[in-house]
């Protein structure tokens, strides 16, 4: 324990403290961005917040009162309306509502979210009609001051490029294009070429009739199983093609077995792109078409695990593709595969997998005496995000389309044909892969819910055999804040979380375990505690605990570690489990069971949930012969639904997660396996970058470049934005750009602004317009700053401006996690300064460096529309990359956010005619014209820089200008991609003490700075500073990248931060954490 | 061009010397219903013994290749230049197609590569590496297996189980009796397309789609 005598004064923190203060009272009154749009519950939270709503049922709205006080007693108009993007929200905040009865006038009333839940359209009141797409797109808005305009302390659920929640049409029909379907063989020379035996030449393809005019479209490649063939998969084919799709169905080597089944599904892979670019498939047709960046495989049985196969052998290079990467498989799906090869072999590795189960299989059965049936091996052993799809009453034969021998045994089947198994096949298989290749939001609801409360609009209700379970595992770590609670894997004492924390329980019969029945049947007997699992066989690691109770009312708790207490940073509480397999509790209840979930903050408030509200519970174990498989299934829960109606629970505090079981919490007995507790959000984040002679690459990792001059959205996402502007230099790419193939005049950044939070923030040139060489101005909210005195300035929300580590740059952290390094170089000659600016963590995606549109060969516009593919015709790809596109994103004086001298604005800065046509000469005003250098020459004085892009890049700009300083500005780049870090406070309040634990990440990946006493590696020092004052002495950081100080202080307000500074053995650079105020309670 | 027409499932005489467990076997596997109906259950793979001969050779061509391929129904993946068409008589029981394991045919000291399943028809075609000549080489049914992970040493622990069960190389004159002259193709996808596939429809008409599939039009310009 610590004192607060220990620390001394630090005088230049009370100005930071006073600053703090100034700036975070000037935030503005702003529209507010919450969930509004879902359906109602019976029991509590009482309502869940969707994404997607099917087209045939209606939507409701609801605001909880407690969580938005605010909202108590005003009358507001709800509007539902068509959704807009960033841009189109900045540009026309007018409402226009869509639903029959135009917008709905209410008061909002205190208690309780029950009585402010609203239905706003009835079933089929709006349109789902999408064409290709899953759903359209709406926002809703309360506007409560009632003037028709987004504005003022209105409310919103919407407000970017993802809508407030989407009208989605039956994914079990066909979409709208019509489809044509080719069979052909592969030449054999080629079959050779790629590795294709001549026994197996045979390709299935359906593709939109109308592709000519479609630009480029992904590519998802069909793997058969052994016994079946490659025209067996018309179903599929049909549907996905109808969407938007190329779909190529392969023979199948699988008789030798799965790995040369894996060769074939290479090598086909591979030669199909050849021979589509080469024009000798289907006439020619898909000659341009084909995205050979977005490629989905999908398995069935020994092919199921070839598709595995095939990524162990891209990942462990021991397969080189000609035509694509690794990269470029976005998902991988297994229908009902096998697992002859085992860990290391079969193995989908960081793709993105998902994995059907037919709990019905006759054929890979899933028995405990057949590791090589188990399914759920594959499942478990991905590391990206993995989902999986388990059906009952359907056999392994039905998930193609030969009326055979259907290889189903159980009872309560949904045969005798196939029709019902494809309508779930085919529901579910395009919003997966609309996810994993378009980036489409409602889907995943589809792998997420509750099958119980919402499944494909075509799957019919009435058949109490459809029982369909969902595992959803986001994967994502660091950056993106995943955080695991307890999966198991490490501290396998019973006492204790894998996160090191206590575990306390008093259940019955708990074990911990691997996730493998550990005889050869499902006969339940008190040896075999996981009977029934079978997620980890010979040679895997998956495990989890087990444990049941009878009668009474008992418990399983996890605390929660101490850094890891704010929930705030995290949109859902998810798990998985599964009830024990003829377990006599699980037979006494045959049915769905329940229990509760409650949260417990310090100050000893509890919330609880019970899984059951959202429809469902942990699903009866399809009784196959008396007992098959346990079927995991996650529950995902909103963490702030445990908020709802005045609970009272701290969500910055959480001590412990505990499940309630027992008759007071729902199913009086029950044996059950969890496993996977974790924190989760769901959407991605990403990096960028734009840097020299501007290189952009984009949030999904398209490197381009874009010589535009004036100023431009470089990212939004709703309220947060950055701005770049971008100057014309007199000279000429030495190359072209490998993305556009183009070669064209250029320019530099030298400036950029921002919104962060309610504040504006630039970084520019002296605007006296007198160039400068001191350095560049930042200013807030329009105010110089001296970002040198101050170090760091606090925006509130999680908004800060900080002076960067290296470069005499500025780091920028937005309220939506995004942080933006800029780094600064004057170029003499040109008596400019120039930016290289890095984005990391960012979940925006519009703007010029954000995400291409589908199809598309540039960003998406400002409404959400695409460019289209790339014109084949130079001239017309300038025209639509440096006019089109460029003048879509250019910013107008409304909308700048940066600050202009007396008789300017962002028409001084703008050059729609930069750069000029290719072939035209680059003289650009106020630029001397700079002396290229030879390409070698540029590349030996970029040769130290680790990146291939950023020392291309380098080599780039060098030989283009002949501008050395252009090293030094990729080196700082590249050292702060690689060695910048990351601070973060969490505060943990106990009785009679307060406890800070400081978090230092790297800033770019998101891992831990673990320092290793084991091997005398330290991973340097943590310096706290509370009220104002430093604390003695400086922490090292532990092997989680932590440092801990516990602390009693006096009732009352305080301030903590902390300062990182790295061992002197680390390449890594130091970093602060923003000023956090908190309250000490008596 | 073939020489000889098959004899039918049922006419074929069992190779000299085959025990008589394995002959029983044989007899009881053949004796199934036969598997018209596509719906019919297949055996259970526990039910299913090991080794088991097959019940006659109906067709044997040696074939050459002007470019080789790579077999790879055996771990060691050696490159065919020649070898043998052949068409056994089966138990279709034993060559029900699933993506378990199945039982691996061999055929002396290699594996068989099966073209078509086999089971509606009961005639497995299929491809020997080498000039294998079955007068001197058993043809068995092992225990199941992948055939990509079957090596050497797997073949003769193979072979060895067949031998204790009595299975026997065919006799010499059915041998002859079916062996057809050699057949002379550029390349596997050749030999299916110009010859095998038309030995699939002779044998295993319910397979014509197998063969169909051989002789698709090849994607050109």
């Amino acid at each position: 324990m610590n004192t607060i005598s220990a620390i001394r004064p630090r005088t230049a923190s009370i100005v930071l403290v006073a600053l703090v203060t100034l700036w975070a009272q000037a935030s503005w009154g702003a529209v507010t961005k919450t969930e509004l749009a879902g359906r109602s519950l019976t029991q509590y939270p009482f309502f869940e917040y969707v994404k997607a709503i099917n087209q045939n049922t209606g939507v409701e709205v609801a605001i909880d009162p407690t969580r938005f006080p605010a909202i108590v007693g005003q009358t507001c108009d709800i509007y539902v309306v068509a959704a807009k993007t960033t841009t189109q929200w900045n540009t026309n905040p007018a409402l226009t509502d869509v639903t029959l009865g135009g917008a709905m006038t209410v008061t909002f009333i205190a208690p309780t979210i029950q009585v402010n839940t609203y239905p706003v359209t009835a079933p089929s009141e709006l349109s789902g009609n999408a064409g290709t797409d899953l759903g359209v797109g709406y926002d809703v808005v309360l506007d409560c001051n009632q003037d028709g305009i987004l504005n003022g302390n209105d409310y919103i659920d919407g407000r970017n490029n993802e809508s407030g929640f989407y009208v989605v049409h039956d994914t079990t029909t066909a979409g709208p294009l019509p489809v044509t379907h080719v069979t052909y063989s592969l030449n054999p020379a080629v079959g050779t070429t790629y590795g294709v035996p001549g026994s197996h030449l045979a390709e299935d393809l359906f593709y939109p009739t109308g592709i000519a005019t479609m630009g480029t479209l992904p590519l998802i490649v069909i793997s058969h199983g052994n016994g079946h063939n490659y025209a067996w998969y018309d179903h599929i084919g049909n549907h996905l093609a109808s969407y938007g799709y190329i779909v190529m169905s392969h023979a199948n080597n699988t008789g030798p077995g799965p790995f040369n089944a894996s060769t074939t599904t290479l090598g086909h892979t591979d030669a199909f792109i050849d021979q589509a670019a080469a024009g000798v498939i289907a006439g020619g047709a898909l000659v341009g078409h084909v995205d050979t960046g977005r490629i989905v495989w999908i398995g069935h049985s020994r092919g199921a695990e070839g598709v595995a196969i095939g990524y162990d052998r891209l990942f462990d290079a021991t397969y080189v593709p000609v035509n694509y990467v690794k990269a470029n498989i976005k998902l991988i799906s297994s229908m009902l595969p096998t697992d002859f090869n085992g860990p290391g072999v079969a193995d989908p590795h960081d793709a993105n997998y998902h994995l059907w189960t037919a709990s019905g299989d006759e054929d890979v059965d899933g028995s405990a005496g057949c590791n090589l049936c188990q399914t759920y091996h594959l499942h478990d052993r991905a590391t990206g995000h993995r989902q999986s799809t388990s059906v009952q009453g359907t056999g392994h034969a039905w998930f193609h389309n030969n009326p055979g021998y259907p290889w189903f045994v159980g009872p309560c089947s949904i045969g005798p044909t196939s029709a019902l198994t494809h309508q779930i096949q085919l529901g579910h298989l395009l919003p997966l892969v609309k996810r994993y290749v378009d980036d489409n939001i409602p889907s995943i609801d589809f792998l997420t819910r509750q099958y119980e409360s919402f499944r494909p609009i075509g799957v019919p209700t009435g058949n109490a055999c459809i029982v369909v379970s969902h595992e959803y595992l986001d994967a994502s770590v660091g950056a993106q804040k995943t955080v695991i609670i307890d999966d198991y894997q490490t501290q396998f004492a019973t006492n204790l979380s894998s996160s090191g924390a206590a575990v306390a329980f008093n259940v019955t019969n708990l074990t911990e375990g691997l996730l493998d029945d550990n005889n050869s049947d499902f006969v339940w007997t008190p040896t075999d505690p996981f009977n029934g699992a079978t997620q980890a066989g010979p040679g895997d690691t998956s495990r989890g605990v087990v444990f049941d109770w009878n009668g009474a009312n008992r418990f399983y708790e996890w605390a929660v570690p101490i850094t890891e207490q704010d929930f705030t940073d995290n949109l859902l509480l998810s798990f998985r489990g599964a009830q024990g397999t003829r377990h006599p509790n699980t037979l006494a209840v045959l049915g769905d069971l329940t229990f509760d979930v409650t949260l417990r903050d310090a100050a000893s408030v509890t919330s609880s949930i019970n899984i059951g509200a959202f429809g469902g519970g942990l699903e009866q174990p399809y009784q196959r012969d008396g007992g098959w498989h346990n079927e995991m299934e996650t529950i995902r829960i909103r963490l702030t639904d445990f908020l709802n109606n005045g609970s009272g629970i701290d969500l910055t505090n959480i001590v412990a997660i505990r499940l309630d079981v027992g008759p007071a919490h729902g199913s009086s007995e029950g044996r059950i396996v969890i496993d996977d507790l974790m924190l989760t959000n769901d959407r991605a984040v990403y990096d960028g970058g734009t840097n020299g002679d501007p290189h952009i690459t984009t949030v999904d990792g398209t490197y381009y470049d874009f010589q535009g001059a004036g100023e431009f959205t470089l990212l939004q996402d709703g309220a947060m934005e950055v701005q770049v502007r971008q100057t014309a230099i007199s000279g000429t790419s030495p190359i072209a750009n490998a993305h556009t193939g183009l070669s064209s005049c250029v320019s530099v950044n030298t400036a950029v602004a921002a919104r962060v939070g309610g504040h504006t923030v630039s970084y520019q040139p002296d605007l006296s317009g007198q160039p400068n060489p001191n350095g560049l101005q930042l200013r807030i909210d329009g105010v110089l700053t001296d970002i040198n005195a101050l170090q760091s300035v606090n925006l509130g929300s999680g908004g800060r401006v900080a002076k960067s580590p290296v470069g005499g740059g500025i780091d920028i952290d937005f309220p939506n996690g995004t942080s933006l390094s800029a780094i600064p170089q004057w170029w003499g000659a040109q008596s400019k300064w120039y930016l290289n600016l890095s984005v990391f963590k960012t979940p925006a995606t519009e703007g010029i460096m954000g995400a291409l549109s589908p199809g598309g060969w540039l960003p998406a516009l400002p409404d959400g529309s695409s460019m289209g593919p790339r014109p084949a015709a130079t001239v017309q790809r300038h025209l639509d990359l440096n006019r089109t596109f460029a003048d879509a994103w250019r910013i107008t004086n409304a909308t700048s956010l940066f600050d202009y001298a007396p008789g300017t604005s962002t028409a001084s800065f703008t050059d729609k005619k930069w750069p000029p046509e290719p072939g035209e000469p680059c003289i650009a005003p106020d630029s001397p014209r700079v002396t290229p250098i030879r390409w070698e020459v540029a590349a030996h004085e970029c040769r130290t820089l680790i990146d291939g892009a950023l020392r291309h890049s380098c080599t780039f700009d060098v030989a283009a200008t002949g501008e050395l300083s252009f090293v030094k500005a990729y080196q700082l780049s590249e050292k702060i991609d690689l060695e910048a870090t990351q601070t973060d406070v969490r505060i943990a309040q106990n009785p009679g003490s307060v406890t800070f634990v400081a978090l230092v990440r790297m800033k770019k990946s998101g891992e831990p700075v673990a320092g290793s006493a084991a091997v005398g590696i330290a991973g340097g020092e943590v310096r706290f500073t509370v009220d104002g004052r430093d604390i003695e002495p400086a922490l090292s950081l532990d092997a989680h990248g932590q440092a801990v100080w516990k602390v009693e202080l006096r009732p009352g307000t305080h301030t903590v931060s902390a300062w990182f500074s790295p061992s002197s053995e680390r390449p890594l650079l130091p970093s602060g954490s923003a000023e956090t105020a908190f309250v000490v309670r008596r | 061009m073939l020489k000889n027409e098959h004899k039918g499932i049922t006419g074929a005489a069992r190779g000299r010397g085959a025990g008589a467990l394995q002959r029983l076997l044989a007899i009881a596997l053949l004796s199934l219903p036969p598997l018209a109906a596509a719906a019919d259950a297949p055996p259970r793979v526990q039910d299913i013994v090991t080794p088991a001969a097959v019940a006659d050779v109906v067709h044997i061509q040696p074939f050459t290749l002007q470019e080789g391929y790579v077999f790879d129904w055996r771990q060691e993946r050696p490159r065919v230049t020649s070898g043998t068409l052949a068409v056994f008589k089966v138990a279709p029981a034993l060559v029900y197609p699933r993506d378990a394991a199945e039982p691996v045919l061999y055929a002396g000291s290699q594996t068989a590569q099966r073209l078509n399943h086999g089971y509606e028809s009961g005639f497995v075609v299929a491809l020997i590496p080498g000039d294998v000549n079955l007068a001197r080489e058993p043809v068995w049914f092992g225990a199941a297996d992948l055939p990509e992970w079957v090596n050497a040493d797997t073949i003769s622990s193979e072979r060895a189980k067949a031998q204790q069960a009595g299975i026997a190389p065919f006799d010499e004159s059915t041998v002859r009796s079916v062996t057809h002259d050699r057949l002379q193709s550029h390349d596997l996808a050749s030999l299916l397309r110009d010859h095998v596939a038309e030995v699939v429809i002779r044998y295993a008409p319910q397979e014509r789609a197998l063969a169909d599939t051989w002789r698709l039009p090849i994607a050109q310009h």
